[in-house]
């Protein structure tokens, strides 16, 4: 402490939370993640995007202790998650995908097991299960078996056990995966409350869901980090790129395609079913990022007389990167 | 250990809760009986050179439903656990996989101890029913039942080391029952295979289970046995652990 007491040390940055570096993971000489490195800083809410098979679960796992990496490190609140598993885990409240579960014990049984065994002390082993149980919408379901409640109870459970014993850092795989529209608008609505109170790394394939939630998103592919970054600079980021609507009327939709293609910035075309009527044909173009393609456009249409009634760009979304990205052809 | 406690407990649980575990436990208890039963019916008609300790602890009628109970109470607890993913949530809480191993084997041997209690009160029945003096040493009586215990405790780590290296239940049942017959036959080649080394023959003599336990019943306590046992338990459960982690390593 200074003397004057009036000015605090200039702005040291905390530590992070979640430290990653040259995190990799081979299966069978197959490598699915390749060096991974980020930080999560405390508070944070960081959203994992990638294709099914990028990687995000395989880092979860490894983050949690459960995988052990081929290489690099980790560690959560500064305890390496190779070395010091045990202690890492104890920073953590992970939900995995399809939220395996004990079906032969009650909701509040399961719950209570769970909190002992994540080191909640004994007095208080009831007292957090019930807060968790209230917290989730669990407490109209807390002594029915687990194995005769619907997904989206067992969703709530494992989110429920993810925040038992109140850990620094929530991992959570597809938590919205399989539930019905209603029940995804509830998770997401759980979810950004406790944005507020937690630290959450969480995996989706649901981009709104992560535009509208999380503070930055990784995005991975073939278990390399493509993009990071806050959701707006990303999509910032591709500033004319997005999707391209045209309407115009020609006698060959698939010479149209063609044409479409050989255009400077088209990455993609396609026709747009549901917009054509009556000679006049819709195409959806998705364009390369940092081009504006529209004017390219104009001039084709003008050049093959085909008479042109809409060129429209939309704002580009986070999908638009995901796709950006992520898309290969021919998969 | 705090976290194998825990583990330990909801194991036990686990096996009250589940049907199958009072199916076993029913068809052992019976098996047990006709068991006893058939050990006393000779007696009826002439005096015998061997005692009811003897008569009931050999022959197939004690072997076989040994040999059928061990996998029924091991396979389930790794193939299932590992099959529904539960794992997962075991060893992403702070928990070690030693933990989770001494717990599932801790509680499935409770519970197998639980289940020679019947057994251990028939032998006392015909005491109880006809006033007359026991049948047997207690000495022999209690040496049988260590040998006994000490037994099952390998042959349930057999079974734990199954049920590690695969998901599926059936197969590590088979595995454990196959591996158990093994153990209990290979000891019986000696005399078909004719003349042996003396180290050879030694080694056949401490793994036979059968020798073993004709010489517990006419009260002879060996403390080998007891070695060769409990270090095999240690070894094998120090192998499931082993093949737990190996899985992670590997899948």
């Amino acid at each position: 402490m200074s003397e004057t007491g009036t000015t605090l040390p200039q702005a040291v940055a905390p530590p992070p939370l979640v430290r990653v570096e040259g995190l990799t993971r081979r299966f069978h000489r197959r490598t699915v993640v390749h060096p991974l490195d980020f930080e999560i800083r405390r508070g944070e809410v960081v959203g994992f995007l990638g294709p099914n098979g990028a990687g995000k679960t395989t880092t979860m796992r490894m983050l949690t202790g459960y995988l052990p990496p081929s290489g690099g490190r980790a560690s959560i609140a500064g305890c390496d998650v190779i070395h010091d598993p045990i202690k890492a885990r104890r920073h953590v409240g992970y939900m995995p995908e399809n939220v395996p579960l004990y079906t032969d014990m009650r909701v509040k049984e399961y719950l209570r097991f769970r909190a002992r065994l994540k080191g909640v002390r004994g007095r208080d082993v009831r007292e957090r299960a019930r807060h968790v149980m209230d917290e989730c919408g669990l407490s109209a379901v807390r002594g029915r078996m687990i194995g005769t409640l619907s997904k989206g109870y067992r969703q709530r459970i494992g989110l429920a056990d993810a925040l038992i014993n109140q850990p620094d850092l929530l991992i959570l795989d597809e938590p919205t995966n399989g539930l019905d529209p209603n029940q995804i608008r509830q998770a997401r609505e759980f979810i950004r409350k406790l944005a507020g109170t937690h630290t959450v790394l969480l995996s989706t394939h649901i981009l709104g869901e992560v535009e509208q939630i999380c503070d930055r998103v990784i995005i991975l592919d073939e278990g390399r980090v493509k993009a990071a970054g806050p959701p707006v600079e990303l999509i910032d980021g591709l500033r004319a790129a997005g999707i391209v609507r045209v309407e115009l009327a020609c006698g060959d939709p698939e010479a149209a395609i063609e044409a479409f293609h050989e255009v400077e910035g088209v990455r993609l075309a396609e026709v747009d079913e549901a917009g054509c009527e009556e000679g006049w044909c819709a195409f959806v173009l998705r364009a390369e990022s940092g081009l504006d393609v529209r004017e390219n456009l104009a001039r084709l249409a003008a050049a093959r007389g085909w008479p042109l009634r809409e060129l429209h760009r939309q704002p580009p979304r986070l999908e638009d990167v995901f796709v950006e990205i992520t898309h290969r052809p021919g998969r | 250990m705090q976290a194998a406690r825990i583990l330990f407990r909801r194991e036990l649980q686990a096996i009250a809760y589940a049907p199958g575990s009072h199916v076993v436990a029913a068809v052992f208890i019976v098996l047990q009986g006709v068991g006893y039963v058939a050990a006393l019916r000779p007696f009826l008609d002439s005096p015998q050179s061997r005692g009811l300790l003897e008569m009931f602890f050999q022959g197939p009628l004690f072997w076989i439903p040994f040999l059928v109970l061990v996998p029924t109470l091991t396979m389930r607890l790794f193939a299932e656990e590992r099959k529904m993913g539960t794992m997962e949530m075991l060893l992403t809480a702070p928990v070690r996989v030693r933990d989770v191993v001494v717990a599932k084997f801790a509680a499935t041997f409770v519970y197998f101890c639980l289940l020679w209690v019947p057994g251990f009160l028939f032998l006392h029945l015909h005491g109880w029913v006809s006033g007359a003096p026991p049948v047997f040493e207690t000495g022999a009586l209690l040496a049988t039942y260590g040998l006994v215990l000490a037994m099952g405790a390998m042959f349930l780590a057999v079974g734990c080391l199954a049920s590690a290296m695969t998901t599926s239940q059936l197969a590590a049942g088979i595995m454990t029952f196959g591996a158990l017959m093994l153990l209990i036959l290979l000891a019986q080649l000696p005399p078909t295979l004719g003349q042996m080394a003396d180290p050879v023959q030694r080694f056949f003599f401490y793994i036979n289970s059968d020798a073993h336990l004709r010489d517990a019943t006419a009260g002879l306590l060996d403390s080998r046995p007891f070695v060769y046992y409990l270090s095999g338990a240690g070894v094998l459960l120090a192998a499931t652990g082993y093949a737990l982690n190996a899985r992670r390593w590997r899948s």
